[in-house]
């Protein structure tokens, strides 16, 4: 039981940092320089939480952040391509 | 041997229990083909500006209109076209393309009134707004509603006479539309209040026709319409993905499948949540 707990709690710290960058994003609305600052910020944010969770996890490899890497700089590139 | 298709969007043993639009190669592919997107639409753009209608969309006539409607829905008189005003207002749009630069007050000290002045219209209280990158004119009043201090430009009660100007250039590089918005009350209006003369004389000017283009396509709105297929197509297959692991119970070596729907879930909501433009 206790595993499928500390998973939730992972997946509600993730939801958590999805949730306050829609927030920042929705303040900041018209300032595009602080719209980027926090889509990096939030990409960055998920790196280092896959990192942790498959770190917990024990199932950490190399071939599982590059993914991560390349799921943030694809959601970066679709993202602050409108931000230009 | 399984469907292309099937292989592309979910795990199979054909694919290593991974849907290959998900793999690495495939993301790094990804992310070729949404940067060559774009730069098609960036280089159609420098091309031909013309040809996707770059933000001409905006028509000066609808922004009064605009501003009008929000100043009869708070109590507030209408203002009049004046075309001292939209002269004021092009002079300025003019002058920050001009001189590169996207304020109210140019680099070398120069205030939107001097262009008020200069324009031949004597005020009395002048207030200027400003926004750029919009593609509509719908989103750029908007825009000045939800900003309190462009809010109260916009419903102040002074303001008799109206300007607006809407041009296309380049500010660092960058291609934008600049809207400038002019209000004023002057000296004239203020002392002789309700003036027929004054009244029927501005109701006369109009703004000159604006062309704009049929075809509706901008390519602000080419560009989020790009991004926002890019997001559903990866959220569809880790969507996919997701369910057909957990129905089969497949163990793997890969990232959380949920973790990156939670991600591009996040994102897309950021796309439609997000505003283009800038006001100043």
């Amino acid at each position: 039981m206790k595993k499928p707990l500390k998973s939730i709690l992972d997946y509600i710290i993730l939801t958590l940092i999805v949730s306050i960058a829609i927030i920042l994003i929705l303040l900041f609305n018209g300032n595009k320089y602080f719209q980027q600052i926090t889509i990096i910020g939030m990409s960055i944010l998920y790196i280092v939480w896959g990192v942790l969770h498959h770190l917990k996890e024990k199932t950490l490899q190399t071939q599982i952040v590059l993914e991560y890497v390349l799921f943030a700089l694809l959601g970066n590139l679709i993202v602050i391509g409108l931000l230009k | 041997m399984a469907h292309p298709f099937i292989t592309l969007f979910t795990p199979h043993p054909h694919n290593n229990h991974k849907a290959k639009i998900l793999q690495p190669r495939s993301l790094v592919i990804l992310i070729g083909l949404f940067i060559m997107g774009r730069s098609i639409v960036d280089i159609t753009i420098g091309l031909k500006p013309g040809v996707l209608g770059y933000a001409s969309q905006i028509d000066p006539n609808k922004v009064i209109e605009l501003t009008n409607k929000e100043r009869l829905n708070a109590g507030v008189s209408i203002v009049k076209i004046s075309s001292e005003l939209n002269q004021a207002a092009l002079s300025k749009a003019t002058d920050m393309f001009e001189h590169n630069y996207w304020a109210h007050v140019s680099p070398t000290g120069t205030e939107p009134w001097y262009f008020v002045t200069k324009s031949g219209y004597n005020y009395q209280h002048a207030g200027e707004n400003l926004a750029r990158d919009f593609s509509n004119p719908k989103d750029v009043v908007a825009a000045w509603m939800a900003s309190p201090t462009h809010r109260q430009n916009l419903l102040d009660d002074r303001y008799r006479d109206i300007g607006v100007a809407v041009l296309d250039g380049y500010i660092n590089g960058v291609e934008t539309t600049i809207v400038v918005q002019m209000f004023g009350s002057s000296k004239t209006s203020v002392s002789k209040v309700a003036s027929t003369q004054i009244t029927s004389k501005v109701y006369a000017e109009e703004i000159p026709e604006k062309l704009i283009p049929e075809s509706g396509l901008s390519p602000l709105d080419l560009s989020r319409a790009w991004s926002l297929a890019f997001v559903i197509l990866i959220l569809f297959a880790l969507s996919m993905d997701w369910i057909f692991v957990l129905r089969n119970n497949i163990i793997r070596i890969s990232g959380n499948t949920w973790a990156h729907l939670t991600y591009f879930a996040g994102l897309a909501i950021i796309l439609i949540i997000i505003r283009q433009g800038i006001i100043l």
